[in-house]
């Protein structure tokens, strides 16, 4: 619930959200569970998965827009962070991006 | 304990933070058999709270050499495996170990601490890594947080790695999801955890 609170913020950066469902799941179903959570982000199912030996399940990713990985912030329930926070993280890195490759254009 | 460790503390954390992290390996020679033990503190900056991001305690995770073996008796704390991930639940904590004949010389543990904080100049999340000679009385220096894994397996996505589409079902009757629609064009925050959506 915590992300969809923020993700407005994310979309006024055109930050992308993608969560992905590594739990069993009917696909018949699916679309009265996304109703349920309200999630307006895309909600995909690994049911095989397939991303496991790559994603972490208790990590949640920042992929900047040349695909590299740029953060990973751990969301195991022991030490859940508040979106909020996330989001500053992120919108720190996008920033400083941002003024290096103006300092950049500039040299 | 706090006194006699903080004057070797010698990485102090990002930016504005005035957070400590440190350790040290307790006085005398490392001898195969003998019981020793390291002492870890992290001390956050002051007004700055780990609880107040949402997040119970720092996390340390050790990353340990051959011929190490850390003594610690496990505790019940859930998704915690001791005595190689742990919270930091006190300001300064001592590790026991014992060592054998397969130490090499020179081996170093990584200590790798993750912390999200908060405090009057805003959040912060930490992951920092710290490399502890096994020799008496060495104190820790800075290492690469990027140098550890992120999780149990090899394979899994560091920093700086870069993603590969995928595409994957969202729902019967409905086209299934590419990645490859957003990876390389857009940021993206991907999550796969379900209790934040």
């Amino acid at each position: 619930m915590q992300l969809q609170s923020q993700q407005s913020r994310f979309e006024s950066m055109d930050i992308a959200i993608v969560a992905v469902s590594q739990e069993e799941v009917d696909l018949s179903k699916a679309p009265e569970m996304a109703a349920k959570t309200g999630a307006e982000f895309p909600v995909v199912h690994d049911l095989k998965h397939e991303l496991a030996p790559q994603f972490d399940r208790t990590n949640a990713y920042f992929i900047d827009a040349q695909g590299v990985v740029r953060q990973i912030f751990p969301m195991s329930s022991y030490m859940r962070p508040s979106m909020s926070l996330v989001f500053q993280e992120i919108k720190a890195t996008l920033i400083a991006d941002e003024k290096a490759a103006r300092e950049a254009g500039e040299g | 304990m706090i006194s006699s460790l903080l004057p070797l503390v010698v990485v102090a954390l990002a930016g504005a933070d005035d957070s400590t992290f440190g350790a040290r390996m307790a006085d005398g020679a490392i001898e195969a058999g003998a019981a020793h033990t390291f002492t870890v503190e992290f001390a956050p900056a002051e007004g700055a709270s780990a609880s107040d991001a949402g997040m119970s305690h720092p996390f340390l995770q050790l990353d340990v050499p051959a011929g190490v073996t850390l003594t610690e008796e496990p505790t019940n704390e859930q998704f915690i495996s001791v005595p190689y991930e742990r919270l930091m639940q006190a300001r300064s904590v001592e590790i026991p170990f014992v060592v054998d004949d397969t130490l090499a010389e020179g081996a170093t543990i990584g200590l790798v601490l993750t912390a999200y904080l908060s405090g009057d100049d805003g959040s912060h999340f930490l992951r920092r890594r710290l490399e502890l000679p096994v020799t008496g009385g060495a104190s820790a220096r800075e290492g690469d947080a990027n140098d550890s894994s992120w999780g149990p397996d090899e394979q899994l996505l560091n920093i700086g790695d870069t993603v590969t589409g995928f595409t994957l079902p969202v729902a019967d009757g409905v086209e299934p999801f590419d990645l490859g629609t957003i990876v390389g064009k857009r940021p993206l925050f991907l999550t796969t955890y379900r209790a934040h959506w």
